[in-house]
């Protein structure tokens, strides 16, 4: 039940190179939503080195204020450093809910919180609601995506939660809007630590990454042999898709395990998923059944994978990706 | 009477059952497709110590029983029912024999290197004229000194060319019939033996068969396993053992092609239902599921008598006999049941179906364990 | 270098988790159980660590009697030590109250070096447990690992997978980590390592043991309802020649405006 002392909904945002990460976006876009329905304000919170900047677009996404803790030592991601300098701010400002992207990093720093003010944490958040009593529902995939649970939190607060990308539209922004920014000094030392980041490797330039990916183009065991990704790359190219591939592929040695699809891989959610020769195996459709439109090509017409597909192509799919080249490459050259 | 397993042997189980499904499944199709042998499976059991399963660590076994090797015959026949008899030669008719009559100094210069998986095995009885009449064995063994001199052919042998020590069974002394025939461990590299044509298979065609040739090929006396004249004995004793493997291999068979059809049926769809929803499906089930447990308490019977020290000639015949005839007609029904699907290539059944003929044929036919019951009931 | 891993049981990802209509949770009752394929992943890097630089593995979970069944296997698998902590009665568990109870247990037991987890359970997929302990330890927090590349007795050298990328970071020790699967496919256990796991007694520690709190170790987190998604509705099944028929999917998506 609500605690008089603890108000607000924040949105802990993710931010690199100068902007603000697309799923932060929708997180901030959540906490405007959930604040509108709680009656409360939203703030963003601000964490990183030269940040300022950005406060502007956190009130164009609905943000009524913005923390800003700016600090040469939060120049790179560190659990202890972010870790500590939110906490601080929870405890001199005592938000009621806290959302975060369900990133890496977000999953990273709310398990942390989450251990230092013992207060309840939900992950992967696809909807927030409140019930007919008033209790804030949250629902999210469990299982890979086999099954949804519907949990709340109970207890101190605030209360913690990640935002499942793609699960949440981002508003409209309303470019112009202002609030009030609060700047926050922090007593960071480097030795607060524990870690350095050495290096960051960024993602092979012209590489789409799977979770961020529009389109996917996967393969799996029907493909026979690890020539077979050339193909798949080349239908990926053409559509400026990223590749993800079965588990089965992966296991063969057919490609990294950093393009796995499914339970023990990716969970992904594109706007179009194409499975070529995958038979659609339990944990692979977990992860990615969520898809808007999945095309599958397989030889097997009894396979599992057209049972999730909206357009199942029974074939050989050597026979059918190359005309599939041929025919989006038309499409491609008429815009 | 206990028929639950110990969590033990539900471990031991569950191991072999993610080491075939991991490691050995994805190939199987495709050993048999090109008719190779794998040597790669070989060289995966070898390092999880499954080529000595059933022998002491002193001799470099993973000290374990006779049920943990059914199991793991079991579980590789599910899905590849060469590997698993790649694995049954190995154990239950090389290194079991020489753990079984060896000497001291045979068993750690051989038993060793078969257990710890540095060397695969093979047993060689059956000739072209001695078959299920294995007493008329036309290869010889003539004593010259410090060495026997063997003459003649084998065929049909399990792991042929891919095995680096092989028991070898040949008369020493003809006038004595089967007892005159004696029992050696010859190495690969030893002078005078070469291996011969490879047989194309109906099924089982990843495993190696072949013929091996003995030019007088020159084998130290030592090797001489157990003493003159006991070798027919050796091979009737071994086999015995060997029938609960490959009843185990044939268990597995039909465990695996029953998987098959069950995961097919319940997806495959005809007038609006799945296959799974028609009583024609769900009785021809029930019925392989019925003979496959039965046939499973045969097996596990079989090689819990071996285990407890408690004869088991008649029980391995009652495994084996029922095992290869439930494998048979469960790859057959469930072939029946994919229909066209079951019949091409793109699906396992017709591969279970063409290995499990052969389990009904070696290391004696149906008829010859017929004939080993009926003996003890008739008594 | 001596090195807890958390072990957490969970339901064979073989087949469909199956819902009870009555209780609205999932059925677990006859259903077959594997160890977190994450955790098993973190076990072979532990495994791996120990394998060149000395020192021992111990493995840990949170549960009943039952539960010891994944620890055998990590025994199984070459972890010299394992423990179960019993969760008090009649509490129900959630991510906060497991790593609550690992926390103190892993105190009680200690001093690791390295404290790893899997990146998260199959089962829930939380993604909270490691994150939660390590604060709850004071030490410092690498989620995400892909590879571990160099330890020395004071820093232990990573690659983590970041958001904009892959991260190499060198984390001071005691460290927890949670491990993606490229940090090794876990060992087949032996026969004999997994006889010799099955005779050993698995101590079972209560609140009391490990100094834990048994008012602290319930779930903040209470499920409501588990429910199936909405089924995918079928779509087209396209058969016949294979130019025809990739032609007219590719022109369905064209019209849908998909691509």
């Amino acid at each position: 039940m609500p605690n008089p002392d603890y108000q607000g909904v924040w949105a802990c945002l993710d931010q690199a190179d100068g902007k603000i990460s697309g799923v932060s976006l929708e997180v901030l876009s959540a906490a405007r939503r959930l604040a509108d329905m709680l009656s409360v304000q939203a703030s963003a919170v601000l964490l990183g080195h030269s940040v300022d900047g950005l406060a502007a677009e956190a009130f164009a996404y609905g943000a009524d204020r913005v923390y800003v803790c700016d600090d040469e030592k939060l120049k790179d991601y560190r659990a202890a450093t972010y870790g500590k300098a939110l906490e601080s701010l929870i405890r001199s400002y005592r938000p009621a809910i806290i959302l975060f992207g369900a990133t890496n990093n977000g999953h990273d720093l709310a398990s942390r919180l989450a251990g230092s003010l013992g207060t309840g944490l939900c992950t992967n958040c696809v909807r927030l609601q409140q019930n007919e009593e008033g209790m804030l529902i949250a629902s999210r995939p469990v299982y890979g995506g086999s099954l949804m649970e519907n949990v709340a939190c109970g207890g101190a607060r605030p209360w913690l939660y990640t935002i499942h990308q793609n699960a949440m539209e981002p508003l409209e922004p309303q470019d112009g809007k202002t609030g009030d920014i609060i700047p926050v000094k922090m007593e960071l030392e480097e030795e607060d630590a524990c870690a350095k980041v050495l290096k960051i490797i960024p993602a092979i330039l012209g590489e789409i990454s799977l979770t961020d990916a529009q389109i996917i183009v996967s393969g799996g065991r029907g493909l026979g042999d690890a020539k077979g990704f050339t193909l798949i790359q080349e239908l990926a190219d053409t559509l400026h898709a990223a590749v993800g591939a079965s588990r089965a592929a992966v296991d063969a040695g057919w490609i990294p395990y950093a393009h796995q699809v499914g339970q023990t891989g990716k969970t992904v959610s594109p706007r179009l998923y194409i499975a070529c020769g995958i038979s659609g195996a339990l944990q692979h459709l977990a992860g990615m059944k969520n898809s808007d439109v999945i095309v599958a090509v397989n030889r097997d017409e009894n396979a599992p994978i057209f049972s999730a597909a909206n357009y199942g192509i029974v074939g050989d799919l050597y026979q059918v990706i190359p005309v599939m080249i041929e025919e989006f490459k038309k499409v491609m050259a008429g815009r | 009477m206990d028929f639950g397993f110990s969590g033990e042997y539900t471990m031991v189980q569950k191991m072999y059952r993610d080491f075939a499904e991991k490691e050995i499944k994805p190939i199987a199709s495709e050993i048999d497709e090109a008719e190779r042998f794998p040597k790669e499976n070989v060289e995966k059991m070898a390092k999880m110590g499954m080529l000595g399963i059933p022998f002491p660590e002193a001799y470099g076994g993973e000290e374990g029983d006779y049920l943990s090797y059914v199991f793991a015959v079991e579980e590789l026949s599910k899905v590849c029912a060469s590997t698993g008899v790649t694995l049954s030669a190995h154990t239950s008719l090389c290194a079991a024999p020489v753990y079984d009559w060896g000497t001291e100094e045979q068993k750690q210069k051989y038993l060793t290197r078969l257990a710890s998986g540095a060397c695969l095995g093979a047993f060689g009885l059956t000739e072209p004229n001695a078959g299920t009449d294995a007493s008329r064995q036309r290869t010889t063994a003539i004593r010259e000194g410090s060495h026997y001199i063997l003459n003649g052919s084998k065929c049909f042998i399990t792991n042929a060319g891919e095995a680096d020590i092989y028991v070898i069974m040949a008369m020493t002394d003809p006038e004595k019939g089967s007892r005159g025939i004696s029992a050696f461990i010859v190495e690969k590299d030893f002078s005078g033996f070469s291996v011969g044509k490879h047989e194309k298979k109906m099924g089982i065609r990843g495993s190696a068969t072949a013929e091996l040739i003995f030019e007088k090929c020159i084998v130290p006396a030592e090797n001489l396993l157990g003493e003159e004249g006991q070798g027919f004995k050796i091979a009737m004793h071994t086999l015995d053992g060997g029938r609960i493997g490959i009843a185990a291999q044939a268990l597995g068979i039909a465990e695996g092609a029953l998987n098959e059809a069950v995961a097919y049926v319940k997806l495959r769809e005809q007038f609006g239902r799945n296959l799974a929803s028609f009583q024609n499906t769900q009785f021809v089930i029930a019925d392989m599921a019925n003979q496959i447990e039965a046939a499973r308490l045969l097996v596990y019977r079989a090689a819990w008598c071996k285990d407890n020290r408690q004869p088991y000639s008649t029980a391995s015949a009652h495994a084996k006999l029922f095992a290869a005839e439930t494998a048979m007609s469960v790859a057959t029904r469930c072939v029946q049941l994919l229909g066209g699907y079951g019949y091409t290539r793109e699906y396992p059944l017709e591969r279970m179906m063409r290995d499990a003929k052969i389990t009904q044929i070696y290391e004696g036919t149906s008829e010859v364990q017929r004939m080993v019951i009926s003996r003890e009931v008739l008594k | 270098m001596n090195i807890m891993v958390c072990i957490k049981q969970v339901l064979d990802n073989a087949s469909v988790p199956k819902l009870d209509p009555a209780t609205g949770r999932v059925v677990t009752e006859g259903v077959e159980t594997i160890a977190n394929p994450f955790d098993l992943n973190a076990l072979e890097g532990a495994l791996r660590l120990t394998d060149v630089h000395g020192g021992e593995v111990s493995v840990i979970t949170v549960g009943n009697e039952e539960c010891k069944t994944v620890l055998k296997l990590g025994l199984a698998m070459g972890a010299a030590h394992a423990y179960l902590v019993k969760a008090p009665d009649g509490q129900e568990q959630d991510s906060w109250s497991v790593s609550y109870l690992l926390s103190r247990a892993i105190t009680s037991l200690g001093p690791f070096d390295l404290v790893l987890c899997g990146k998260q359970a199959i089962d829930d997929d939380s993604a909270q447990v490691g994150g939660s302990i390590a604060r709850l330890l004071n030490m410092t927090q690498v989620t995400y690992v892909e590879e571990i590349q160099e330890v020395s007795s004071e820093s232990i050298t990573v690659k983590r997978a970041g958001n904009s990328g892959s991260e190499i970071i060198a984390a001071r020790l005691p460290a927890l980590l949670t491990c993606e699967k490229s940090l090794g496919e876990p060992r087949y256990p032996t026969l004999k390592r997994t006889r010799m796991a099955n005779r050993v007694d698995i101590p079972a520690l209560d609140c009391t043991e490990i100094g834990a709190d048994p008012d602290r170790a319930g779930a903040l987190v209470k499920v409501q309802m588990v429910y199936a998604p909405e089924p995918r509705q079928r779509g087209e099944l396209l058969r016949g020649e294979p130019e025809e028929i990739t032609r007219l999917a590719v022109a369905r998506l064209v019209e849908q405006k998909i691509i």
